[in-house]
Order: structure tokens, then C-alpha cells, then sequence
């Protein structure tokens, strides 16, 4: 017993000794080599053994590893790891950072891969390149940052939505915007009709301080691993996560002003005199000329307003009892220049990355709640505004609310369906009342298991739950003019929408040397989408409900639901040779089921010439060919249920009566029993540079897209259905283009540093087929309606022509005065008449290129900084000039006055020419985004905190030669008809890190 | 160590309720609409399809006054739409008894007798009568013997709808009348021809006359007496 005990205490004693002799303890600080500033959450790692620590606040480290360890391992995001050696003392380390690190995360699709070891066309954009300012709404952070994609705002409302394009877009009738994955959630990016009710934009509920980095994933074999959903594109955005160490705060706010720097330009009350007496002295019909006021009013003065905006953000990221955690809360609250106009939203973030088991178990949990409060303003006032006469004083004793309105001889307003035709701006802003409450939580659930027995395997499973739930009003009074003769109009309405994930996945991964490694997944994914509708009736101020709203059916819950097999290899040989390949299996129940599945393939390879051919030199430091090839669906903004032929009741005022009742209608709609989804094949050739140790890098990409079985509305033969058009699949669509992108810091020294982004792309896009049946005097599908007369549309599909080219009269121009000639236009087949026939095509709203600039200049505390937007070849239909710019417009036949553009006084036409290509104008512009000055105060509160200010001007300039208020569009079919002016904003903000 | 195993099973059984029972959940049907079957189940139904049917002469589509329009592509649905209205303009315009003054699109076309095959008010006034077609020959196809019996309509339910059944060739016979009188040949579809996207076959003016001559010798003795059927 005696010996055992000195046995064990022996071995103990020599275990302590052998662990106290074998140890030694490293100190050290770590700092930017840019500027000699700490560095904090810098990785050091012991080089040879298991030992790691993380830097502090102040860079400073402490590290005991084993006696035998020589070196350790430095690493950071963004900056060029190193291996230090150990020798007595302190170490110093400056760590160098890298403009467009190839160490740097890359977040793609279900996943994540190092920059230099993309195999597919991926940009990602850290919350470092944002764009800056007043960001409102997410979608705003990516304007100009990335080649290939067009972030167009929807117009100066805050909070309102934004088109995003990648590549030009590859639908006509599904949805041409990218899928946006939040946090491993697709979420259900609806616009148009099916937009949340009461929302303008599902992503302004996300507060744009909480974002890490957007990923933009733009060919197929990086989006194909999305099947069925990715034909336009993914963007994949990313929240903050905790950080492991002490706490640390972030505290930042920002105040704005906004104010409009161009009004549309429309005659003034003199000219709108002149021309009235002038036709009255000429003709003699006084009707008009005694309807002139004595006063001179610009009404646009009058609806716009210097709008004040806040936007506040405090996040804590720390540890809590070793769970790494981040929770944010913001404020913001953002007025329009439209007055009455309004954004308040109050959010909320949490993340939680705790590891268990030694590890093994890692668990991510992110929530993210919102409230948004949204104060609409009436936006008819705006053209409203545009077109009110100028001559009338705004305000007037009457019984509607004391503003101007036209009345007839009875007192009513004057209107065809009794809703006031020409309504006072004033009294649309003042007398209207529309308010709205999203509440929205997204939140996922992320465990990922490494096996016991085998921890190159894990076991991931994200589970995620998407709710909005808005409710709103929107009441106009009796004393309102489009309202009063219904005694008012009332309406409430209420609206769910939900998004259920479920992902079960499996990864493996193993470096089989240095230098070649592989992983694999294999993932199952199941998502249900679902909306409450609550259809309510309308009712007028004394609260009689209005009998001609009440719906047919009081409640409804439209659903799809989507099923997913998702294969996935990465493989990397002798780090120099790289190789994706992929396989999605969906499922929708959009489609019946002989068409439900789909098989979408990707594969993708890359190439390091710099490793093959260069390894050597070290002026270049990255050359990467990548060539990718894939399959990507598209099956979103499709109605949910065309395959099942269905029978739909009429409203309660569409009956029919036989004998002494009223039977209600049962109508079935058109339906294709085959409808499936639109495939886009699409190549890839791309080329990733970077010199002088990344100095200077970028790449440069050729795609081509061509997409089948294009989801149309196109004319069937009547007869054929129940209608004559129809959802079918027909049409193939071709898109190629040019991405060019240049990173680069021209200067960096101690204290000064430059550094330039430039992204530029062209794309083509062409339709090539239309029809099922082939038929040779078909020549189109008529689309882009304009405002203006009934039914005129402007632009076709056609075949080999860009989607929404416009068809045009071709206008004939006096050889003298260069003024067109009303109703003139050029016979071109010289039939010798006007007809249909003599439009031809001309021009398109889309870009031919688009391209982005942002640089920064860094001057020991300084930065000063630019970004800015350009597009070229994009055309416009102006068609505020085609309705407003004639004589007709000013006197109108229902005896009342309004305005008109001042295009009117270049043409003189009496009456409208809507299809005439003089209305056609080149909408080409570059667009200054922002100047942003910021100053590093440094540490502050006796060195407890460090200190950002920031100034910023956003919307500075727009250079163009466009006649309209503002060349950028939002809307596809390029019609520029009264937009909400994007007004220029001033902001300053402080930042503040303790 | 016990708790480290129960981990992975709850885990196994995460992934297999996961997989398990989601596959077959993929039929959705919406919740506010009837399915043919659900339609033609009852007498019910029969009446209201019934309804649409005679609703087509004056009714643009299923929501009053205006919305839900019946003919889309485009056609506005007040003025293209409509029956009675389209076949007023064709009949009314290009004589001198009424003068449109609106700017609609093309409608002086009619008073000036210069329109073209482009002109939308007659895709309208060509769609309005075939589509109402369209409707007759699916009711029609759901009131054959064998339909109704497949239905389990039966008794005196069977006996009204096959009633039913001559005024509906009636109202196709007139639409194809209009079709004759402002086409002459026309598109030819009857309860044979089923619902897709093929082209369907064009009928000549002689043909279509005989065929609408047939119709009603048909069905002459089978209508009800004058002025004896209920109103509507």
C-alpha cells in the first residue's frame, strides 16, 4: 500500500514538475502596422501546439505555451497573418492589412469559403464599404459597390424599397429580383401586389447598423446550390455576431436633414394667364379665362418640407459566462420631404454562439424584432401639385377643410365618379390619415454538432421563423375631396405573412495534406410560406359601412411550400486546382406534380495560375481563372395556384337573378395544368488579379445567360381558355455581359492612405422566343401601360429586341425652329398613311453599362471619402412631358384650369402625342451618392472610449442630359411619370467604442 | 458521459421528423376557391355557373361595377370588355347616331370607318362572344347524362339542368350569331374541344350559318314555352 501510494505520488509529482518545467509564458502587444494603433481580437496560436489566445482592447496578449514552442501563429481578418518568433520580452507584432485580403471570410451559400479559394462569381461587401449616411433601408448599403448590380431606390420616400437587379434580370413575367437570404433564411422578398400590406419595403425593417457583410452571389454555380429561387441572383446578409472577450460597446448616432434641390419645372401663374386670355381673345370662349385667379402660387413650395431624420444604434458584443453574445438596439425615426410623410422604426437584435461539449456543439441563435410605424403620406399630391393651377390661391372658404378646390355649380367637386379630377395637393396631404404598424421578427436557431467519433463530420441543423404582422389605417375624412362623396372612405386593413425553415444537413471535411483537402454536404431543406389576408370592408365617417367593398370572402391564407435535396463537393488539389460541384432537387407546390421537381445542376472550376505558373514572384500576388456552369430555377412572383383549374365567386354586386333571387357568379379561371419553372443555364468565365501583395486586385467576368420557358403572360387564340392570355411557359430569354472590378490603395504610408474602388459591367439582354406556335404576323406583347388616355401602352416584347423596348411613332421636327411638329410623324413603310404600322422600335430602359466608384483618403485622424453611381444607355419615356405638355392640359373640358409642364411651351401641341419617340430621351447619368468627412478623435472620457464624428452629403450631384426631374427610375418599363423626388441629405454622426 | 449520447439521439431525431414528413405536403389548394368537383356537386352550383353565363351578356367580369374583368390582355375592362357595349360600338359608332369624343386609344377609328385588324375594342367585341363560348361548353360538357351522373346529380336537380341545357345552346347559338353578323368566319369551338393552349379551328360564314340554323332547329322543341320559363 505504502509503495503504491509513493507511486502515484511520484507520478504526480514528476506530471507537475514536467508540466511547470515545459511551460513558459509569452507577452506581447499587437498593433495595425498602418497606423500603430492596438489591434484587439487578433488570433495568437502557439505553432505546434494547442495553445491560443485572443488580443485585448489594447492589443495586448498573454500566451503560456509548452517550453519546446519556437514560433506563433498572428492571424486577423483582413490583415496578412505572421509567424512570429518567440524570444525573450515582449513581442511586438504590427500586422500589415491587405485591401481585399484573400484571407478574408467570404460568406457563400450555405457556407462559408476564403476569398482566394472561390471557385464562382462572388463579390461580398464588409460593413467597412458600405455606402454611408443616412441608410434608411438595407438595400440602400449596396448601391455602386458591386459589378453587375443595379440597387435603384424606389423614389425619395424613407423607407421605401429599392429595385435590385443582378445581371440585368432574366424573368419577364416571374420576378426579376434576387433571392435574399438573412442569417441562413431565405426570406420572402414580395413586391407589387403581394408586398406585405402596410409595408413599402420588407427591408426596412432590418436595421442596417446590424449587418456584418453582404454577399452578392451572381452566376450559377454559386446560386444554383439555391435551385429553384435563383435565376435572378442571391444575396446573402449577414448580422454581427458576439465576439468572445470582455464587453464592448457601440454607441452610434446620427442626425440628418433632407431637403429637395429641384422641383419639377411647370409654368407659373403668368404664363397660365397669358395662354388662357390668348385663346380666349382669339376664339372668343371666355370659359376659361373667367376661371382665372389673381394669385401666384408654386404649389410644390407648398407640399415640400426640410425633413429631420435620427437614426440611433447601441450594441453590447462581448461574453456572458463564456456565451458569446451581441444585442443591439435601435432607433430611428426619419421624416420625407412630402409632408406628413413618415418612417419610425424601433428594432432590436440578439446573438448567441454558445459552445458545448468541449466545442463539439456550436450554437447560433439570432433574433432580430422590429417595429416599424409608418405615417404615409398621400403621394398623389405630387402630381397633383405639378398640375394645379397656379393662378388660385390655396386656401378657400368651403366645406373642404378650407383649401381651393374646383366645384361645380352645386357645390360638389368637379370629377367623373364624384372623387375630385384636379383635387388641392394641400388638401390630399392634410386630409388624409395613413398609418401603418409592421411588427416583424426573423430568427433562426443553428446547431451545428461535430461527431464524437469522428469530428471532421457535423451535423447542422437550422431551424428559422420569419413573421411580419402589419395593421394599418387609412381614413379620409368627408372634408376631403376625393372622399366626400361617399361621406368619407375609411379603411382598415391587417396582414400576416409567415416563413417557416427547416435545414437538416450534413458536412464532412477533410485536409487530406497541406495543400488538398475536400468537404461535402448534403442538405435537406423545407420551407413553408403563408400569408394571413384579412379582407375588411370600407366604411365613411358617420361609420356606415360602404356596401360596394364588402369582400367576398372575409379571410384567406395563400401558401406554398418548397422541398429541397441539396449535394455539394468542394475539393482543393495541391491549393492549386479547385473544383465545386453541385446538385439541387426541388420541389414547389406552385406546379402540379408530374411537373413539381426540378434538377439543378452546377459545377464549377478555378484555377491558381499564380500558384501554377507564379509562385514565385511577388509582384503578382493572385491570378485565379475560374469557369463556372449551371442550372438555376425561377418560380418566384407567380401566383401559387395557376396549375389547378379553379372556380372563383363574384363579389356580392355581380349577381344574376333568376325569378325572385340573386345567384352569385362562379367563374373558373384560365389555368395551364403544365406550368413549370423557368431554367437559366448560365456560363461563366472569370478572372480574379491582384499585384504587389494585393495592392492592387479585382477581376474580371464574361457570363452568359440563357433562360427557357420563360414564365409570360402571352396571348393564347380566344376559345383556347378561359381567357386570352395566359401564365404559360413560353420564351427563352439570352442575357451576356462584362464584369469588371479594380481594388486598389495607390498610397499607404504611415500616416496617409488612398484607396479606389471601381466596378463596371455591361449586359445585353434579348428575348428570342415568344410564341408556342410559331405565327408571323404576330408582332409582340404589348406592356409599359402610360398614364394618359386608356389602355396606351408604350413598349413590347418582342423577339430579338430587350425587354420593354419602346415602340414608337417616329416624330417629324420643323427643319427651322427644331420644334416637332404636332401629329407629324415619318411614314416609314411608306403606305401613305399613319397607322400601327409605322411604329418602330427604338431604345430601351435598361442600361447598356452600369459601373460604381467609391474611393477613400486616410490623413493620420482624417478620412475623406466619395462614392458614386453611373448608367449609360438607359432610356427614358417621359411621361410627365406626353400628359402635361399641351394645351388640352390647361383647359381641361370639365371647366376647370390646370398646369403644365414647361415642355409645353418647346412643342405647342394642343393635344396629347403619347407615342411619339420625341417623348424617348436618353436617361444616361452619373450620380454623386456621397461625401463623407470623418474624424478619429481617439480615445476620449479619459481613454475609457474612442471616438468616430463623421459629416456626410448624400445625393451631392447628378450629371445627365436627362429633361426630367430625375433619370433614375425604378420601374422596369422605364416610365418616369411623377416621382417622389430623392432629396439631398445632410448628416453628421458620432460613433462611439467603449 | 450519458449526456453526451443522449445529445446525438435527439438529434437523429430531429433530422428524421424533419425528413419524414414533409414530402407529401406539396397539394395546396387555395383556400377562398372551388375546384371543379367541389362546383359541379351540387344544384347549387350548376345555377351559379348558370348565372355567370346569362351575367356575360351585360356583366364585364366578377366584381360590380367594375374589377376582376373576365378578358385580360390588356383590354380595358370597362370599355373592351363589355358585350353590350363592344357590340354597340360595332353596330353604333360607324353609322351617324353616336359620336364618341373621349381620346380612348382608337375609338374614332369607328366613326371615321378606318380601323385595322390592331384595333383593341375589336379584340374585344372578337374575344367577348368566344369566351362566353368557352363557359357554355364547359357548363354543357358538366350537364351530359354521364357528367351528371358522375356528379350525383339525379332526380329533379337533373331534370332542371338539362332544361338548362337548351337555353345555353340558345345563348351560344346567338354569340355565334354575333360572331357572323360582325366577323362572318370566326373561331369554332364546341363541348368537344377541351380547355388548353392548342389553336382551335376557324369555321367559314356558310359553314357557321348551318351550324347555328341546326342549333336552334334542335332545340326548338325542347325550350320551354314562351314566356313561361321563370324571369332571367
Amino acid at each position: 500500500m505504502n509503495l503504491k501510494r509513493l507511486f502515484i505520488s511520484f507520478i504526480i509529482l514528476t506530471s507537475i514538475s514536467i508540466t511547470t518545467w515545459a511551460q513558459k509564458t509569452i507577452t506581447g502587444i499587437v498593433t495595425d502596422s498602418a497606423n500603430a494603433l492596438p489591434l484587439a481580437g487578433v488570433t495568437i496560436k502557439a505553432n505546434g501546439a494547442s495553445a491560443a489566445t485572443v488580443s485585448g482592447t489594447n492589443g495586448k496578449f498573454s500566451l503560456t505555451v509548452p517550453a519546446n514552442i519556437e514560433t506563433v501563429n498572428v492571424s486577423y481578418i483582413g490583415y496578412r497573418s505572421q509567424q512570429v518568433k518567440i524570444t525573450d520580452g515582449n513581442l511586438s507584432i504590427a500586422l500589415a492589412g491587405t485591401a481585399g485580403s484573400l484571407n478574408e471570410v467570404v460568406v457563400v451559400a450555405y457556407g462559408t469559403k476564403r476569398k482566394s479559394d472561390l471557385t464562382g462569381s462572388i463579390t461580398s461587401v464588409t460593413a467597412k464599404d458600405f455606402q454611408k449616411g443616412n441608410i434608411v433601408s438595407s438595400d440602400q448599403l449596396l448601391v455602386g459597390k458591386v459589378a453587375g448590380l443595379q440597387v435603384t431606390a424606389g423614389g425619395g420616400s424613407p423607407g421605401s424599397g429599392s429595385k435590385i437587379r443582378i445581371r440585368g434580370g432574366a424573368s419577364l413575367n416571374a420576378s426579376n429580383d434576387p433571392l435574399i437570404v438573412i442569417d441562413g433564411v431565405p426570406i420572402d422578398n414580395a413586391t407589387g401586389a403581394n408586398l406585405l400590406a402596410g409595408s413599402s419595403n420588407f427591408l426596412n425593417t432590418i436595421d442596417p447598423n446590424d449587418i456584418e457583410s453582404i454577399s452578392v452571389l451572381k452566376d450559377a454555380s454559386a446560386t444554383a446550390q439555391y435551385g429553384s429561387r435563383a435565376s435572378n441572383g442571391v444575396i446573402i446578409v449577414t448580422t454581427k455576431k458576439g465576439q468572445p472577450g470582455k464587453v464592448k460597446f457601440n454607441f452610434n448616432t446620427q442626425a440628418s436633414l433632407s431637403d429637395v434641390t429641384k422641383y419639377v419645372p411647370v409654368l407659373n401663374a403668368d404664363q397660365v394667364t397669358q395662354i388662357v386670355n390668348k385663346y380666349a381673345d382669339s376664339t372668343g370662349d371666355k370659359t376659361w379665362s373667367s376661371l382665372l385667379g389673381k394669385a401666384n402660387t408654386n404649389w410644390q413650395d407648398l407640399i415640400y418640407q426640410d425633413a429631420f431624420g435620427t437614426d440611433n444604434n447601441l450594441s453590447a458584443s462581448g461574453a456572458f459566462y463564456k456565451i458569446p453574445f451581441r444585442i443591439s438596439g435601435g432607433f430611428s425615426d426619419q421624416q420625407g420631404v412630402l409632408k406628413t410623410d413618415r418612417f419610425g422604426r424601433v428594432s432590436t437584435s440578439l446573438n448567441l454562439s454558445p459552445k458545448f461539449f468541449d466545442n463539439h456543439l456550436q450554437v447560433n441563435v439570432n433574433v432580430k424584432y422590429s417595429h416599424t410605424h409608418n405615417n404615409f403620406a398621400n403621394q398623389d399630391a405630387i402630381g397633383a401639385a405639378v398640375s394645379f393651377d397656379p393662378t388660385q390661391s390655396p386656401y378657400a372658404t368651403n366645406k373642404y377643410g378650407g383649401y381651393f378646390e374646383w366645384l361645380q355649380a352645386n357645390g360638389n367637386v368637379i370629377g367623373t365618379n364624384g372623387a375630385a379630377a384636379s383635387p388641392n395637393p394641400l388638401d390630399l396631404l392634410d386630409i388624409d390619415y395613413n398609418v401603418s404598424n409592421v411588427d416583424r421578427m426573423i430568427g433562426n436557431v443553428q446547431l451545428d454538432y461535430k461527431f464524437h467519433f469522428l469530428p471532421d463530420l457535423h451535423l447542422i441543423v437550422n431551424e428559422g421563423y420569419d413573421r411580419a404582422w402589419a395593421e394599418g389605417d387609412h381614413n379620409l375624412d368627408s372634408t376631403s375631396a376625393i372622399a366626400n362623396y361617399k361621406g368619407g372612405i375609411f379603411t382598415h386593413y391587417k396582414q400576416g405573412k409567415s416563413n417557416v425553415l427547416s435545414d437538416v444537413s450534413l458536412f464532412y471535411n477533410k485536409e487530406l495534406s497541406a495543400s488538398t483537402k475536400f468537404d461535402v454536404l448534403l442538405l435537406h431543406s423545407y420551407q413553408d410560406f403563408f400569408t394571413n389576408v384579412y379582407s375588411i370592408p370600407n366604411y365613411n365617417q358617420s361609420g356606415a359601412v360602404d356596401s360596394t367593398t364588402i369582400p367576398t370572402y372575409a379571410t384567406d391564407k395563400p401558401e406554398y411550400r418548397l422541398e429541397s435535396y441539396l449535394g455539394r463537393v468542394n475539393f482543393t488539389l495541391a491549393n492549386k486546382y479547385l473544383l465545386t460541384a453541385s446538385l439541387r432537387r426541388d420541389a414547389s407546390s406552385k406546379f402540379s406534380s408530374s411537373n413539381r421537381v426540378g434538377y439543378f445542376p452546377a459545377g464549377a472550376l478555378a484555377w491558381k495560375l499564380k500558384e501554377e505558373f507564379f509562385k514565385n514572384t511577388n509582384i503578382l500576388s493572385e491570378l485565379k481563372l475560374r469557369l463556372g456552369l449551371g442550372v438555376t430555377g425561377q418560380q418566384d412572383g407567380i401566383a401559387y395556384y395557376s396549375y389547378l383549374p379553379v372556380y372563383y365567386q363574384s363579389t356580392s354586386t355581380a349577381q344574376y337573378e333568376f325569378g325572385n333571387n340573386y345567384y352569385y357568379f362562379l367563374r373558373p379561371s384560365a389555368y395551364d395544368p403544365n406550368i413549370k419553372w423557368e431554367t437559366t443555364t448560365t456560363a461563366n468565365i472569370g478572372l480574379d488579379y491582384g499585384f504587389l501583395n494585393n495592392r492592387i486586385s479585382g477581376s474580371i467576368d464574361f457570363y452568359q445567360k440563357k433562360t427557357k420557358d420563360l414564365l409570360s403572360i402571352v396571348p393564347i387564340a380566344p376559345g383556347a381558355n378561359f381567357d386570352i392570355t395566359l401564365l404559360t411557359n413560353v420564351g427563352n430569354m439570352t442575357n451576356k455581359g462584362v464584369e469588371f472590378t479594380l481594388n486598389t490603395t495607390p498610397v499607404q504610408t504611415k500616416t496617409f492612405t488612398w484607396n479606389l474602388n471601381f466596378n463596371i459591367s455591361y449586359n445585353k439582354s434579348k428575348i428570342t422566343n415568344l410564341l408556342k406556335n410559331p405565327d408571323p404576323s404576330f408582332t409582340g406583347i404589348d406592356v409599359s401601360t402610360i398614364s394618359g388616355g386608356t389602355g396606351n401602352t408604350i413598349g413590347k416584347f418582342a423577339v430579338d429586341y430587350a425587354p420593354y423596348t419602346f415602340l414608337v411613332y417616329k416624330q417629324v421636327y420643323d427643319q427651322k425652329t427644331g420644334k416637332p411638329i404636332e401629329g407629324l410623324y415619318a411614314d416609314l413603310n411608306r403606305d401613305g398613311q399613319i397607322t400601327d404600322a409605322d411604329r418602330y422600335y427604338y431604345k430601351k430602359p435598361a442600361p447598356d453599362v452600369i459601373s460604381g466608384i467609391s474611393t477613400q483618403v486616410g490623413y493620420k485622424q482624417w478620412t475623406l471619402g466619395l462614392a458614386g453611381h453611373a448608367s449609360f444607355g438607359n432610356y427614358s419615356y417621359n411621361n410627365f412631358f406626353s400628359n402635361s405638355g399641351v394645351l388640352r392640359g390647361i383647359q381641361n373640358p370639365l371647366h376647370y384650369i390646370q398646369n403644365v409642364s414647361q415642355n409645353y411651351l418647346n412643342t405647342n401641341f394642343s393635344n396629347n402625342q403619347y407615342l411619339s419617340d420625341y417623348y424617348i430621351e436618353n436617361a444616361s447619368f452619373f450620380r454623386l451618392d456621397n461625401i463623407n468627412l470623418g474624424y478619429n478623435a481617439g480615445k476620449v472620457l479619459h481613454n475609457a472610449a474612442s471616438l468616430v464624428i463623421t459629416a456626410n452629403v448624400q445625393n451631392v450631384f447628378i450629371i445627365t442630359k436627362y429633361k426630367g426631374l430625375d433619370p433614375e427610375i425604378a420601374n422596369d418599363q422605364g416610365i418616369d411619370n411623377n416621382i417622389y423626388p430623392r432629396p439631398r441629405i445632410y448628416s453628421i454622426g458620432l460613433n462611439l467604442n467603449f | 458521459m450519458k449526456s453526451k449520447l443522449s445529445i446525438p439521439a435527439f438529434i437523429y431525431a430531429v433530422i428524421i421528423f424533419c425528413t419524414g414528413s414533409c414530402s407529401k405536403k406539396l397539394d395546396l389548394n387555395p383556400v377562398n376557391a372551388l375546384t371543379p368537383v367541389t362546383v359541379y356537386s351540387t344544384a347549387d352550383g350548376y345555377l351559379s355557373v348558370l348565372a355567370k353565363i346569362y351575367g356575360t351578356l351585360s356583366i364585364t367580369g366578377n366584381q360590380g361595377p367594375s374589377g376582376q374583368p373576365d378578358i385580360g390582355g390588356g383590354l380595358d375592362e370597362g370599355s373592351q370588355v363589355a358585350f353590350i357595349r363592344g357590340f354597340f360600338n360595332c353596330e353604333e359608332l360607324p353609322t351617324d347616331e353616336a359620336i364618341v369624343a373621349w381620346n380612348d386609344q382608337t375609338i374614332h377609328d369607328f366613326h371615321n370607318l378606318s380601323w385595322t385588324s390592331a384595333d383593341p375594342f375589336l379584340k374585344g367585341i372578337y374575344a367577348r362572344p368566344i369566351y362566353n363560348i368557352t363557359l357554355m361548353n364547359e357548363y354543357l360538357r358538366e350537364s351530359t347524362d354521364a357528367s351528371l351522373a358522375a356528379n350525383g346529380i339525379s332526380g329533379t336537380d337533373a331534370s332542371n339542368i338539362k332544361e338548362t341545357v337548351s337555353e345555353v345552346r340558345f345563348l351560344r347559338a346567338y354569340n355565334y350569331w354575333v360572331m357572323l353578323d360582325l366577323f362572318g368566319k370566326s373561331t369554332f369551338i364546341t363541348e368537344q374541344d377541351q380547355v388548353g393552349t392548342a389553336l382551335p379551328k376557324e369555321i367559314s360564314r356558310d359553314s357557321l350559318f348551318s351550324y347555328i340554323e341546326n342549333e336552334l332547329l334542335a332545340i326548338q322543341t325542347t325550350l320551354a314555352p314562351a314566356k313561361t320559363a321563370e324571369y332571367g
